[in-house]
């Protein structure tokens, strides 16, 4: 080994590790005395001693200059010094590198914090439970019928009321109908809309929601007995002051006047958030035997499981009761089925599968981020193979230098870890915006202790993850060659390289699953927002209240106020039209029914239709076209024939290829069911939604079947001064009357679509994150290969090769890199490519533009990550590259 | 005003005694004759450095000689206050240990 001069890598790293002016004259001190010994020692240990006092040097300089009297490098304290002493210097190595610690840092926030806030979201609707007592035991009972293509649907009363009766597995079944609204005095005597569920008598015991004040329900309340309602806690406070005296006190709902005997438990609210009043249905004995109670399809039961007893064996069990019912029953049952599933299930629903696409979409991004910092680590640990093959030499065991870089991965984890919390708390935030009504409304979405030991937990497995690559290096680097690399320009060892690309691969072929997916949507989206609704959207806004049958108790009164306001409010300047119905387009609701043709044979099956009530002028104001036939007109009423107007979906289906006009339909075949005759067909309007088909629809006029509870579409003026309009000229004609809601149509639509926006605008933002970071970690990759092969480009241009053929050694590996992660991407896509069917519309997981966009996309991004590298590679000058060396 | 510990007495005894000479090899090796403690550089610099910040000491550096690879030597001399510290720390030593220095050897020694 050397001879006369002291080890020169020890003097490396004191350099590295003393700050400068000690670094000079320890040095300095170090050395003097190192020849002073060689004057009377063999080299080896004048070397050995000069090592020693190096280390212990290093050492006490660390702890703060103590001083280290006597002290050995092993016996320096425990592991948990250790461990402050890996942390400071960690620290401190990043002090030098800041550009490189913001960069991690920036890009683990955004991981973290992306990954945080979808956690939170999932976390409220998919991981907690419901917020009710021992809500594991809780169930939604539902019937099915495969003939009809009914799944998850509402029961009807009498079939309810046999299972209820029969079952064993389920300890007991309530059931709740319709969210409904009642208008209430409040005690300033202004109006106010209250919402609320009618439920059957045992709800609040099932539910294990015990009334804090008074009662729930009795059995006969259901069966006709005195009007009685329990009010939530929130509406105890807000308009009772918290008067325990409340029990027992009379309030007018839609002016009838209903007894208090309870109040709920503080944050109690099911079916919905938001539900103030609950009232039992009143039913009539006499009806349990009639065929509608057993084939109108209105409530929705909910049951306890039994002790013991399983989701699948309660199921089993309400399928045999089914089927003997439908035994008991044909002409109602037919084909009727009944199912189990837990609670929770039932609450999300739908947004299931969207929100996990979500967490899987966001841990993709989170593995990319990883993957790239992983990536600079990497390429920072190739520097510093010398640093770390020193301190090997100085007797640092290999355990420790892993553990030293596995603490400096963590330290940075932390870093990222701790902004991400930040900009979790935010996206979080702005995810519930977005989200609108796209997240089920069960637990509110906050960031708890849960979330937070998520978050916690996914720093320390990012910062163990990153680390893992640097820390693998070191068992790659063979001390002796490391050391001896010291004259020689690059590396040998082509693992760190390898495994470089293959980070980068993965990062391709991870943001090509993501922006595939993000393509999807938007191509899904843009489809949606491109369907025609059947009607026409500008400036329509609408209005809901409900009119109280108290005093508007028949259609005479009904008329006259509607007649009077729709008279007020046309004479508003900027109105162009205005009318009224019961039911909104794209939130209709569906009826089953069996319709007879004057003439002719009943029909095999019934229809699906929607059944909706509007006045004469609403085809007029919506822009709904009258195909055949004429319109309602004013002169329709209680004494002229009964007439409906029937959409040209429903025409297809019942009179296909006939002319409707004139023919007559009757809903129930009683000779005292009314025959209605057909007078016109109009267009078909989106009812159920943007994405569904159009349904059959029938529709009837509010003269002839008046509606107490009024969507009114205003059309023309802007929306501010509609909803002054109507407020003011609502409450000239009556005080009492509340506006439950007022929306911009626009809104009713992006509504509909509120999961379609949210899975589309995430998609696409992880999509771009991705990318980014794959092309940040390409152009790493091909910079560092560029200053590689600085050399041999030289040469090569030396030899005569142009600017062409250097580009072309660049861009060929760029394409190389993105070309396999893009084939790797592909087969991942294919493999979950079926997941995002259910979520498309009109676009196919294969829709060869967005794939072909996607391919673009991604070689675009090689492009532009290989354009600055390749740039430097053009302009590599011959002599200097090869004098470098 | 902190106290100095005995490391830093030690250290400021030698640079006293050391003159124009006192440097960082000079000094660990007048404290190993006269303690028979081996310091490291790092040690000795890096408190001389903080003696340095209080104002005790003062340092400067020498010629670059090729005995030490090119690098210069850092020599250090006793400031007034180091002076003033040293002084109050050793007499109040001196003050309390005046005639222990028998009994002490013997209490060592487990004698008594």
């Amino acid at each position: 080994m050397s001879s006369a001069e002291p080890p020169r890598l020890t003097t490396r790293l004191l350099a590295l590790l003393l700050p400068g002016r000690v670094f000079e004259a320890v040095a300095g001190d170090l050395e003097e005395e190192f020849r002073e010994r060689l004057r009377h020692t063999s080299p080896r240990r004048a070397g050995a001693w000069y090592r020693r006092q190096a280390i212990r040097s290093i050492v006490t300089c660390w702890r703060g200059s103590r001083p280290a009297v006597r002290t050995s490098p092993r016996d320096r304290g425990g592991p948990l010094q250790d461990l402050s002493l890996d942390v400071r210097f960690a620290l401190r190595s990043f002090t030098r590198n800041p550009g490189l610690v913001v960069l991690v840092t920036l890009t683990l926030a955004l991981g973290i914090g992306a990954t945080t806030a979808i956690f939170t979201v999932l976390d409220a609707t998919l991981l907690r439970p419901l917020p009710y007592s021992e809500p594991e035991r809780l169930v939604a009972v539902y019937e099915e019928n495969d003939a009809r293509g009914w799944t998850w649907n509402q029961a009807s009363p009498a079939n309810f009321l046999s299972w209820r009766e029969r079952s064993t597995t389920l300890e007991d079944i309530t059931a709740h109908g319709f969210r409904v609204g009642w208008a209430f005095a409040g005690p300033d005597d202004r109006a106010e809309w209250l919402d609320g569920a009618t439920v059957f008598h045992n709800f609040f015991e099932v539910m294990g929601a015990r009334p804090v004040l008074g009662r729930g329900f009795v059995d006969d309340e259901v069966w006709g007995g005195a009007r009685v309602v329990v009010i939530s806690h929130g509406l105890w406070q807000r308009a009772f002051g918290g008067d325990p005296e409340v029990v027992g006190q009379i309030i007018a709902l839609d002016e009838i006047e209903r007894e208090i005997v309870g109040v709920a438990p503080p944050g109690f609210a099911f079916p919905d958030t938001g539900i103030d009043v609950w009232a039992p249905f009143r039913w009539s004995r006499e009806n349990v035997e009639a065929a509608w109670f057993r084939r109108a399809h209105f409530i929705w039961p909910v049951g306890r499981l039994a002790h013991g007893v399983d989701e699948s064996t309660a199921h089993a069990e309400i399928q045999t009761i089914a089927a003997g019912l439908q035994a008991e029953n044909p002409e109602t049952n037919e084909s009727m089925s009944a199912g189990v599933v837990s609670l929770q299930r039932w609450v999300v629903g739908d947004t299931r599968r969207p929100l996990l696409i979500l967490g899987l979409a966001v841990s993709a991004v989170l593995l990319v981020a990883c993957a790239n910092i992983a990536n600079l680590l990497l390429a920072r640990a190739t520097g510093r193979r010398q640093e770390l093959a020193v301190r090997s030499a100085l007797g640092a065991g290999r355990a420790r230098l892993v553990r030293q870089l596995l603490t400096e991965s963590v330290c940075l984890a932390a870093l990222g870890g701790a902004a991400g919390v930040g900009v979790a708390a935010l996206m979080t935030r702005g995810l519930v915006l977005l989200a609108g009504e796209a997240i089920p409304p069960t637990s509110p979405v906050t960031m708890d202790a849960r979330v937070m030991g998520f978050a916690l937990f996914i720093t320390l497995a990012t910062g163990l993850g990153f680390g893992l690559f640097p820390s693998l290096q070191l068992g790659w680097a063979r001390l002796s060659e490391v050391m001896n690399e010291s004259s020689r320009s690059g590396s040998a060892d082509p693992r760190p390289a390898r495994a470089r690309n293959l980070l980068v691969v993965a990062e391709v072929a991870l943001a090509v699953v993501l922006v595939a997916g993000a393509g999807l949507m938007l191509r899904s989206l843009d489809a949606l927002y491109a369907v025609d609704p059947g009607f026409s959207l500008d400036n329509l806004v609408t209005a809901e209240f409900e009119l109280p049958g108290s005093r508007y108790g028949d259609q005479v009164a009904v008329e006259t106020f509607f007649d009077e306001l729709v008279d007020r409010l046309v004479a508003t300047p900027g109105v162009v039209g205005v009318s009224a119905t019961d039911t909104l387009a794209l939130e209709g609701t569906r009826w089953t029914s069996d319709l007879f043709i004057d003439g002719r044979p009943p029909a095999d099956t019934p229809y699906i239709f929607n059944r909706r009530i509007v006045d004469h002028r609403y085809f007029t104001t919506l822009g709904v076209p009258v195909l055949r036939g004429r319109s309602f007109t004013a002169a329709d009423g209680p004494d002229t024939p009964d007439v409906i107007i029937i959409n040209e979906t429903l025409a297809g289906q019942v009179f296909p290829g006939e002319d409707p006009v004139g023919e007559r339909i009757r809903f129930g075949d009683d000779d005292d069911d009314p025959w209605l005759t057909v007078v016109g067909v109009v267009g078909s309007e989106r009812v159920e939604g943007l994405d569904a088909n159009p349904w059959g629809e029938i529709y009837l006029t509010t003269r002839q079947e008046p509606i107490w509870y009024l969507n009114l579409l205003v059309r023309g003026a802007a929306g501010g001064q509609a909803e002054a309009a109507v407020q003011r000229e609502l409450a000239a004609l009556d005080p009492l009357v509340p506006i439950i809601r007022f929306r911009p149509f626009e809104e009713i639509v992006s509504g509909s679509l509120s999961m379609e926006r949210l899975l589309t605008t995430l998609l696409t933002a992880f999509a771009a994150v991705a990318l980014l970071l794959a092309a940040m970690g390409l152009y790493g990759v091909l910079a560092y290969s560029v200053a590689q092969r600085t050399r041999e480009i030289g040469i090569r241009v030396a030899l005569g090769a142009r600017g062409d053929d250097v580009l072309r050694i660049v861009v060929k590996r760029a394409l190389v890199l993105v070309v396999t992660g893009g084939a790797l991407g592909a087969a991942a896509y294919g493999a979950v490519a079926s997941t995002f069917r259910a979520l498309l519309f009109e676009v196919s997981p294969g829709d060869p533009l967005t794939l072909g966009g996607v391919l673009l996309v991604m070689l675009a991004t090689g492009f532009a990550a290989a354009y600055l590298p390749a740039r430097r590679a053009t302009r590599v000058d011959p002599v200097e590259a090869l004098r470098s060396e | 005003m902190r106290r100095l510990g005995e490391f830093e007495q030690m250290l400021l005894f030698a640079v006293l005694r050391l003159g124009d000479g006192a440097y960082g090899t000079a000094i660990r090796q007048e404290i190993a004759s006269r303690t028979a403690q081996d310091l490291s550089p790092g040690a000795v610099y890096t408190a001389l450095e903080r003696l340095e910040t209080r104002g005790y000491v003062a340092s400067w550096f020498g010629e670059p000689t090729p005995e030490r690879g090119g690098k210069r030597k850092r020599f250090y001399r006793v400031e007034a206050a180091g002076a003033t510290a040293l002084n109050r720390a050793y007499r109040a030593l001196l003050a309390m240990g005046e005639g222990q220095a028998e009994h002490l050897d013997l209490l060592e020694r487990g004698i008594e």
